[in-house]
């Protein structure tokens, strides 16, 4: 009698692990291609538990700072060879958050206690990837006068989250071929974001100051993973450029962004 | 890979001579980790929490505990297999006393593929038996974290937390 009990409860401690360990390897994470020790961009990085902050070596201080949200399951540090390049040439502060679970959705706000350390920045931008971008986006819906500007990349607003009338500028760039989040889906969400103008390479002509704006950009040939430096991952597409070349092209809007707006 | 079958038939091996024994519980738990080293260096902050379940047998003043643990951490989930040997210290009508020491290989998941994960720890826990059939316990103590793989692929992964865990235990 005793052994059917202990085997019925055994049984169902089996199950309930099974169950279990099913979801936990469907939350596996994405980890890095290479290792961030192996960055060669005139960068000091430094890795702390909340984060990892790239500042730029024998440059002026900066008063902007970029605060980064990483993809959902993705390893932060993939998102370092990018931000490193970009901190190199911008010569600011960029700061890449770690999320629980690598969930940005776990931490939203994660972003306003990493800010107070740094209070000779009065310019935040701030930037997310995918999950990375929706989760910025809830941030700076609930806390509009924390941050300066906002760029998704692959990206875009959750439903609640109108940020139509924000002052803020946003820079919206998404890879041409990208599965992930789909571009339709990202068009349907434009009456979230400020008055949208496209960037091609033959037109980038800003919107004026007078209002705020999103400038959109598609960058050919490239797939989601490549915003960071790892995958591919599961259900995107063969991209058709380097990553490198992809790298390239984000950089050269994003610089181009943090110009127009004065905070370089 | 071929090291995680191992300590997987391991834990099998464990589990069976587990249930050779006369009393047995089966306990679930919360860990919380409030963190004091980080990655080499210094840096207190929240650090992780899992969920554990253990098969324990007890066998005079020994007890011996095999079973598995979920977690997450900043570097995403993770899977260990908690082995623990321990001795009860104190015992009283509604008050059992022990210690424990753990080892627990297991693995971070990744993708494409996991990277080996490995934890020891030192703790003290003090169980109110509640009844004849049910404990719930509370204990404390410090876990060391390590990933030789991923220190030497992708950046440092050197831990010590302090394991905060409660748990129940039912008698099988």
């Amino acid at each position: 009698m005793k052994n059917n009990k202990f085997r019925r409860r055994l049984y169902r401690q089996t199950i309930l692990i099974l169950i279990l360990s099913i979801f936990i390897f469907a939350g596996c994470s994405y980890r890095p291609t290479f290792s961030p020790a192996d960055i060669d961009a005139d960068v000091t990085i430094l890795e702390t538990r909340q984060a990892i902050e790239i500042a730029p070596i024998n440059a002026a201080s900066s008063n902007t700072g970029l605060l980064f949200y990483p993809g959902g399951l993705v390893d932060s540090r993939v998102y370092t060879e990018l931000l490193a390049d970009f901190t190199e040439t911008a010569k600011l502060i960029t700061v890449i958050l770690k999320m629980p679970a690598n969930l940005a959705i776990f931490d939203i706000d994660a972003g306003l206690s990493v800010i107070t350390d740094y209070p000779e920045i009065t310019d935040w931008i701030i930037a997310g990837h995918s999950l990375g971008g929706s989760m910025a986006a809830a941030t700076v819906s609930e806390n509009p006068d924390v941050y300066s500007g906002l760029i998704f990349m692959d990206s875009y607003p959750a439903d609640g989250d109108s940020l139509k009338t924000w002052p803020g500028n946003v820079l919206t760039l998404f890879s041409s071929i990208e599965k992930v989040n789909e571009p339709e889906r990202m068009q349907k969400t434009l009456d979230l974001i400020p008055p949208a103008t496209w960037l091609t390479d033959a037109s980038r002509l800003y919107p004026s100051a007078d209002s705020n704006y999103t400038v959109i950009h598609q960058i050919d040939g490239g797939s989601h993973s490549y915003f960071g430096t790892y995958g591919p991952q599961d259900g995107d597409y063969t991209p058709t450029v380097s990553r490198a070349d992809f790298h390239e092209e984000v950089i050269d809007y994003m610089l181009e962004f943090f110009t127009e707006n004065g905070w370089i | 890979m071929k090291r995680f079958l191992f300590i997987i038939l391991i834990v099998l091996a464990a589990s069976v001579s587990l249930a050779a024994e006369d009393s047995f519980w089966l306990n679930t738990g919360l860990n919380f980790f409030p963190g004091l080293i980080y990655d080499r260096n210094w840096d207190p902050g929240y650090s992780s929490s899992a969920a554990s379940i253990s098969l324990a047998a007890e066998k005079d003043s020994f007890v011996f505990e095999a079973g598995l643990e979920t977690g997450y951490s900043d570097k995403g989930f993770n899977l260990l297999l908690p082995l623990k040997a321990g001795m009860i210290i104190s015992h009283s009508e509604k008050l059992n006393i022990s210690s424990f020491a753990s080892v627990m290989p297991g693995l971070m998941l990744n993708r494409p593929s996991p990277f080996f994960l490995f934890a020891a720890e030192l703790a003290a826990k003090i169980s109110w038996l509640v009844s004849d059939d049910f404990t719930l316990s509370f204990s404390i103590g410090p876990r060391y974290t390590t990933s030789p793989d991923y220190s030497r692929e992708v950046a440092p992964l050197e831990m010590i937390d302090l394991n905060i865990g409660i748990s129940s235990g039912f008698r099988l």
